[in-house]
């Protein structure tokens, strides 16, 4: 019979794993994950430094202009601003948008209070030429997503129109923006309205256009985007227009510490993309230290193949097998494997960008876009990865093959070259470990601090209630109160407790002596007077009873304030809260309640004492003074027909922060996916090591030396790797948080307790494996491990 | 008061716990040894000769017998007791040298007397040498391992041995890598320390070696079969 050599020889190389196909496994899918992690994180560079968004159909120096907050927040600026941009030399376009809500009468007949982007008369000219001939002149197109809602039934949107009330005339639809007009920076506009009609929103008359112009340029608004000849340096751009006057005529721009910015691109939620440059950094760092860990581990693996082989492969060569046909053979089964790693990182880069594309932080800023895998970018992966691998194969092969045929066998020292290469790895390793510790002690401590500072503390129960029939009055509910002794155990809300509903309110600019009022959106909660009580929540400026006015929270504080930061100066002040609320007295600060979770930046909220009777309200309750079932017996017998859902105050915060955990933990799990393989490479390594120096420990027993000493000599290597791999951490550590500032993100301060510890857990660590390793290979040396 | 004799072995088995079950090594092996004798241990591949070795060296434990190393009955020696006796009183010689590769011939050499607190650090240094001056090799004192002959690693290994002035020596084949020029040298020292009084127990397949021994030894599957 005749067998095929070339699979033979390939049959025989698999051949050579068996008993360690887990190994073989292992190290497939850690190449495969290299190669998907790499891929990933080309890609979201590309994203997040190389493209444009889809609606910009110009392809280069496009910059953003804004107003940076201290918190890193950004507004808008003044057209003014914008104005004398357009006289700087490289810029050649400019146009804006100023997104707004608006309360409209819909064609049929509803009012709605629509989310609204106002456009620049050059915006499309200059950014979506190929639309210009579509968007001309003046009135309103519909975003794609709004038509399919509201007109997807209409033949058509001609002779539709839009009436609002300071406009005297119609404002009529002119037609509908494709889709991919649906999000345009952080915000997804129900219709887009061209600048004229700005003129009618204003605090004056739309006659008096001295005024009203004043006004439009003064308003910090609008959001730039600037077009240049070529690259512009933003920090120069930034002190020019500084350098500027800005002045209108009598004009007093608020000063609130917050300075002008320009992003390359369009970048109109630097927040958002700080986070998403986080994950990216991340995401780096994680990709260099697993592929070193990959690296090392399979030199490592593939060394000590070779060591297994290198009997097979002499006595091959002496036998007078071509060399070449040995390499051919190995060649092409690392080509199979890394076939396998491409297949398997394919699968991997499906996950990952699942997962991407299921992170709100992502896709707010990906405006609903998909994260797709690109093949350039997985291509350019799988070339790294296949050339690790190939690498990593034949590294032991060529050492192998310089080896002389006929090898006297003789106990000899490693050379000082491989002692000292090993040490390197081993001090690597160790670094890894300590700096993925290290980083997860940080996340744990960062979190942990953030839920200390926040300000619920109790254990607060909630149920939901939806009653069906004729509403139920507050009176009938504060009468619950009654029955269970304390005073104020139970506390209502009209809203859900992470309801975002918001009203326009006013704030203002000063124009010469008159005070100019636009609006600005406030999340509004109708809640009992007791509600801070039971949720035990200080508050500022209410030491009475709540029995009229409303709170305020102290982010709506700090914006009312305006110039003056003196927050109790609000209190006392009057709040326009529109229609339904209507004109109130402010009467309390409380502190910002996490409404949206933890994490997201509290915005400006107002709690009105809840008056009218309703059909759904939440009733609060401290499980200390009225269990679940007191509060339920309770409902069951005075308020009939109703339907309830329970949930604990604090699950419902958690819930709006599974960004933040889902971050947090995925850091978490891939740290320790880290520090477990480095553990299980280490406890292969040292084995080895040791083993291949039994002897000596069985020597040294013979001749009499105590355990301690063997032990120290087996280990030192190890200790000073370990106090090697301390300032190594430190520094991947530094940088980490370098890199991080220089992005403007923040990372907790580095706290020397935290970095004990985790030098003390590795130490833990490495010394268990090593006392485990020791015992049984050091002391337990035999006679017959002399030889 | 009379001397207990070097060494008395009595009835003395050993066996292994293996996954295969126990193997018997050796069995009811009866043997006196006295101070300056040269002994050669001969025998097939396998016979127990280095399990007796390493019994005698206490290195390894016996199941049945009794072994009486000068006063001291050996079974009921504590590890720690063991572990110095085989410092100050016993040296070890192998095939393979075994000298720590990143140690020079003197450190080497002055291993065993660093093990031993009774001795002076100061004194290291000399006794090393001395020994290094009895095997011929002072001027490789600050050589490495690697750096030396077959025949001269084993001269070192051979000054450690004897390092301590022990009163019983051991060797396991301490020729077997070597040429016969070399293993010339090696028996020469041998039989030169047994006749200072030490007593020299030399496993080996080399009957040059074991013609020069003053009593020989032969092991068959664990047996002591004769002695002349
Ligand atoms: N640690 C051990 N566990 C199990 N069996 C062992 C052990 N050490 C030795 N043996 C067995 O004991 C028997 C004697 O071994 P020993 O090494 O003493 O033989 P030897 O006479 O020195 O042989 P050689 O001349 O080849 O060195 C052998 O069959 C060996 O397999
Ligand atoms: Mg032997």
């Amino acid at each position: 019979m005749r067998i095929d050599t070339r699979y033979f020889n390939f049959y025989r190389e698999v051949q050579r794993w068996r008993g360690q196909y887990v190994k073989l496994v292992v190290l497939i899918f850690s190449y495969a994950l290299v190669c998907a992690l790499l891929a990933v994180t080309l890609r979201l560079g590309d994203v997040l430094f190389k493209d444009l968004p889809g609606w910009i159909e110009v392809d280069n120096y496009v910059y953003s202009v804004v107003r940076r907050h201290n918190d890193g927040a950004v507004s808008g600026i003044e057209k003014n601003a914008i104005n004398t941009l357009s006289t700087a030399s490289q810029i050649t376009k400019t146009s804006w948008i100023w997104p707004r809500s608006m309360e409209l009468t819909k064609p049929n007949g509803q009012v709605g209070n629509l989310s609204v982007l106002v456009f620049s008369q050059t915006f499309f000219e200059n950014l979506a030429p190929s639309l210009i001939s579509e968007v001309q002149g003046e009135g309103i197109w519909l975003s794609h997503h709004f038509w399919q809602k509201n007109f997807s039934d209409h033949v058509s949107v001609d002779g539709l129109f839009f009436v609002h009330d300071r406009v005297e005339f119609p404002i009529p639809i002119r037609g509908v923006l494709p889709s991919k007009f649906d999000a345009v920076g952080p915000w997804k506009p129900d219709i887009w309205l061209s600048e004229n009609y700005l003129a009618y929103s204003t605090p004056f008359s739309s006659k008096n256009t001295q005024l009203v112009d004043r006004f439009l340029n003064a308003v910090p608004e609008y959001y730039g985007i600037i077009q240049a000849d070529s690259a512009v340096e933003p920090l120069a751009l930034v002190n020019w227009l500084n350098d500027s006057d800005l002045m209108v005529g009598g004009i007093v721009i608020q000063e609130d510490g917050a300075e002008y910015a320009i992003y390359k691109n369009i970048n109109f939620d630097p927040l958002a993309k700080s986070a998403l440059v986080e994950q990216w950094t991340l995401i780096i760092i994680l990709l260099v230290l697993f592929g070193m860990l990959v690296v090392i581990n399979s030199i490592i693996i593939f060394s000590a193949q070779s060591l297994d082989s290198q009997a097979e492969y002499r006595l091959m060569r002496i036998l007078g097998a071509k060399e070449s046909l040995i390499f051919k053979t190995r060649f092409v089964f690392a080509l199979v494997n890394a076939l396998i790693v491409g297949v398997i990182s394919l699968i991997f880069l499906e996950i990952l960008s699942e997962i991407f594309n299921a992170t709100p932080v992502f896709s707010s800023y990906m405006n609903g876009n998909e994260l797709s895998a690109s093949f350039t970018d997985w291509g350019a992966a799988w070339l790294v990865t296949t050339g690790l691998l190939l690498t990593t194969t034949f590294i032991p092969l060529v050492k192998q093959r310089n080896d002389s045929l006929f090898k006297r066998q003789a106990v000899t020292g490693k050379s000082i070259v491989r002692k000292v290469s090993e040490f390197i790895m081993l001090t690597a390793q160790m670094a890894i470990v300590l700096f993925a510790i290290e980083l997860c002690f940080h996340i744990v401590w960062d979190q942990v601090k953030r839920e200390q500072t926040h300000v619920l503390k109790s254990n607060v129960n909630t149920i939901k209630v939806n009653k069906f029939g004729s509403p139920i009055s507050i009176a009938s509910l504060r009468n619950a109160n009654k029955n269970f002794g304390t005073n104020g155990s139970l506390a209502f809300s009209a809203t859900e407790f992470t309801n975002t509903h918001s009203v326009l309110t006013e704030n203002s600019v000063r124009i010469e002596n008159n005070v100019a009022k636009y609006e600005m959106p406030i999340q509004v909660w109708a809640v009992s007077d007791n509600f801070f009580q039971v949720l035990d929540v200080p508050l500022l400026g209410l030491s009475d009873r709540w029995r009229n006015g409303v709170v305020i929270n102290a982010t709506a504080a700090k914006l009312l304030s305006g110039d003056n930061n003196d927050l109790l100066n609000t209190i006392g002040q009057e709040i326009d809260l529109g229609v339904i609320y209507g004109v109130q007295r402010i009467v309390g600060i409380a502190p910002d309640i996490p409404h949206q979770g933890r994490s997201a930046a509290p915005r400006p909220s107002v709690y009105t004492l809840l008056v009218n009777p309703v059909n759904q309200f939440v009733i609060y309750h401290q499980n200390s003074n009225a269990t679940h079932s007191d509060v339920m017996f309770w409902l069951n017998n005075h308020v009939a027909n109703i339907e309830t859902e329970r949930a604990a105050l604090q699950t419902l915060i958690d819930e709006q922060d599974k960004v933040a955990y889902f971050l947090m933990y995925f850091t978490l799990a891939v740290s320790l996916i880290l520090v477990g393989s480095v553990v299980v490479g280490l406890v292969y390594q040292i084995r080895a090591d040791l083993n291949s120096s039994k002897w000596e420990f069985a020597t040294l027993v013979a001749i009499g030396a105590p355990d301690s000493w063997i032990f120290w000599r087996s280990s030192a290597h190890l200790i000073l790797a370990i106090i090697v791999a301390v300032p190594i951490s430190l520094i991947l550590l530094v940088n980490y948080q370098l890199i991080l500032t220089s992005l403007q993100i923040n990372m907790p301060q580095i706290n020397v307790t935290l970095l004990l510890s985790s030098v003390l857990m590795t130490g833990a660590i490495v010394s268990w494996v090593m006392y485990l390793q020791l015992r049984k290979l050091v002391l337990r040396a035999s006679f017959a491990d002399l030889r | 008061m009379l001397m207990a004799p070097l060494i008395a072995i009595k009835n003395l088995s050993k066996s292994f716990a293996t996954q295969a079950g126990n193997v018997d090594v050796l069995h009811d092996i009866n043997l006196a040894i006295e101070d300056g004798e040269s002994i050669a241990i001969v025998g097939p591949s396998g016979s127990g000769k280095s399990t007796l070795l390493s019994i005698i060296g206490l290195l390894e434990t016996f199941q049945a017998g009794s072994f009486q190393l000068r006063d001291h009955a050996v079974d009921e020696l504590t590890d720690r007791q063991k572990r110095i006796i085989r410092n100050q009183h016993i040296g070890w010689i192998f095939q393979n040298f075994n000298l720590l590769p990143d140690l020079t011939a003197w450190e080497n050499v002055a291993l065993p007397l660093k093990f031993n607190q009774s001795i002076n650090r100061q004194h290291y240094f000399s006794l090393a040498l001395e020994a290094l001056e009895r095997v011929g090799l002072i001027d490789k004192a600050k050589s490495f391992p690697t750096q030396l002959s077959g025949g001269q690693q084993q001269r070192v290994a051979i000054a450690r041995a004897l390092v301590t002035k022990p009163g019983l020596l051991l060797a396991d084949e301490p020729t077997g890598n070597l040429d016969s020029e070399s293993s010339k040298t090696i028996v020469d020292l041998l039989t030169q320390l047994a006749q200072e009084g030490s007593a020299v127990i030399v496993v080996t397949h080399d009957d040059s070696v074991a013609r020069r021994c003053s009593r020989r030894l032969t092991l068959n599957s664990g047996r002591l079969v004769d002695e002349n």
